[in-house]
């Protein structure tokens, strides 16, 4: 399998106990990544009990991992804690890209852990680490970094908000509620592994355009650390709120593949034509432009149901 | 003149696109572990790009029992990857840091400027990364700090507005 890494990993916070999954190839192209693979998971969970299907899934969509601008996002579905609502939010930034490199595409978290937990993925093994302290001190990251190694990346959760470099997304507080309410204070990843190509030499060229693109326009950059835009997307004039209310299927798109919304709406992300051509290249699925509609159709579907308190899909 | 890998700490913003690029561009894959060039967090605005300085007198060179780390006809410290046998004798001599050892492989890595066409330059997106001649970098450095020193007395007020 190209592009994606083709694993699953469930954790049993309570248990503390991890639980590979493979992820067929049908099931990827199906459901193409990040809010696809959420949903897909959920929807395959229908028939098992409450506790299972209460999970917070954590995943990152198919272009992740390229040097491609704007391809870090990673999304992450749950239920709230006290409307019982399921939410969908993502988070930008090269947590989601070490998530990958780390051999996953999908978390699911299960159950809650009985003491503040640090979820580690570690590159041989994974494991979760207890304190009996609410708070975490301060330079846990860079702890974590010279315990873990040059490429670990820590997501540290707080009540109200993440932290984590890049991390700039509108939705930040719900995934902190959602993922404290089960006892994780951070989640320690080392991106240690690889992930290969369908035709690796377009993908290069690709992703070399892309900057290029960036060069050419002459933005200048910020320094929050997103491999996007670099913050400046936040300035750039978008049509905040339009394309999600027109097309909502494009927004669960973006979402699947892993594109940033905020870098997208700008109008300086690859165009359809482009993307097609790169999920060729990446995954070696020739995608047309109405099968890979039909899918974000069915995303948005999914999407729909989840939210409305229904476990059927159509 | 020899061109040589220039890094403005100031503007990197740590992305990783130069390791993913470099990592593509020697591997069939992609991925941080393998790539030459290294960019660590330091803090949330703090990052630190090492890479090979190519040295004038490259200790690595004399270090190499197996002599796989040679100079190429442009001048470059370049190595032979294949006969290397990961003795990290090279990485503890060098000063900076720049050579690890590829777990998965068992190979000592360094950056060899892509034979005069360094691909992470290209993934730079803030221009941190500049592939040019020493003496052009040596008078940007000066006329940068002649420009900071002549702000800095105005701001003083000694010359006036």
């Amino acid at each position: 399998m190209f592009g994606w890494t083709g694993k699953a990993l469930t954790i049993d916070l309570y248990e503390k106990t991890f639980t590979e999954q493979e992820l067929s190839s049908s099931f990827c192209k199906e459901w193409l990544g990040g809010k696809g693979f959420n949903l897909g998971t959920d929807s395959q969970r229908m028939d098992q009990n409450a506790q299972e299907q209460d999970s917070i899934r954590i995943a990152v969509g198919t272009l992740v991992g390229t040097p491609i601008l704007g391809a870090n996002l990673w999304c992450v579905e749950g239920k709230h804690p006290y409307t019982g609502k399921s939410i969908s939010v993502y988070g930008t930034g090269p947590w989601g890209i070490t998530l990958k490199y780390s051999g996953f595409d999908q978390l699911i978290l299960t159950r809650t852990a009985s003491l503040p937990s640090v979820l580690v993925i570690g590159e041989k093994e994974c494991h979760i680490e207890t304190f009996n302290n609410e708070l975490i001190e301060p330079y846990f990251s860079q702890r974590m970094k010279e315990k873990y190694g040059l490429h670990t990346e820590v997501l540290i959760l707080r009540e109200r908000s993440i932290e984590g470099r890049g991390c700039i997304g509108g939705d930040l507080e719900d995934i902190g509620l959602l993922l404290r309410q089960r006892n994780v204070q951070a989640i320690v990843i080392q991106g240690n592994k690889n992930i290969q190509f369908a035709n690796h030499a377009e993908v290069l060229r690709s992703s070399q355009q892309s900057i290029t693109k960036w060069h050419e326009l002459g933005l200048p950059f910020g320094h929050n650390g997103c491999a996007v835009c670099h913050g400046r997307c936040r300035q750039l004039p978008t049509s905040s709120g339009e394309i999600e209310e027109a097309f909502p299927e494009t927004l669960s798109l973006w979402l699947a593949l892993g594109l940033c919304p905020q870098w997208m709406k700008s109008g300086l992300g690859p165009s359809l034509e482009e993307i097609l051509s790169l999920l060729k290249s990446v995954t070696g699925i020739d995608y047309h432009a109405s099968t890979l509609f039909e899918a974000a159709r069915k995303i948005q579907e999914a999407s729909s149901i989840e939210s409305c308190g229904e476990r059927r899909l159509v | 003149m020899k061109k040589v890998l220039v890094v403005d700490q100031e503007r990197c913003n740590g992305c990783q696109l130069c390791m993913m690029g470099c990592s593509m561009k020697k591997q069939d894959w992609v991925d941080f572990a393998s790539a030459r060039i290294r960019v660590a967090q330091l803090d949330n605005d703090l990052s630190l790009v090492t890479t090979c300085n190519q040295c004038e007198e490259p200790l690595c060179l004399t270090a190499c029992l197996m002599e796989v780390i040679q100079r190429n006809t442009k001048g470059y410290v370049v190595r032979e990857e294949s006969a290397c046998i990961a003795c990290e004798a090279c990485a503890a001599m060098c000063s900076f840091g720049a050579i690890h050892i590829v777990r998965h492989h068992e190979v000592a890595v360094s950056c060899d400027l892509c034979s005069g066409n360094p691909v992470c330059v290209g993934f730079c997106p803030t221009g941190a990364l500049q592939f040019k001649e020493s003496m052009d970098e040596s008078c940007d450095r000066r006329e940068n700090a002649a420009k900071r020193m002549a702000l800095a007395v105005r701001i003083s007020g000694h010359l006036g507005p």
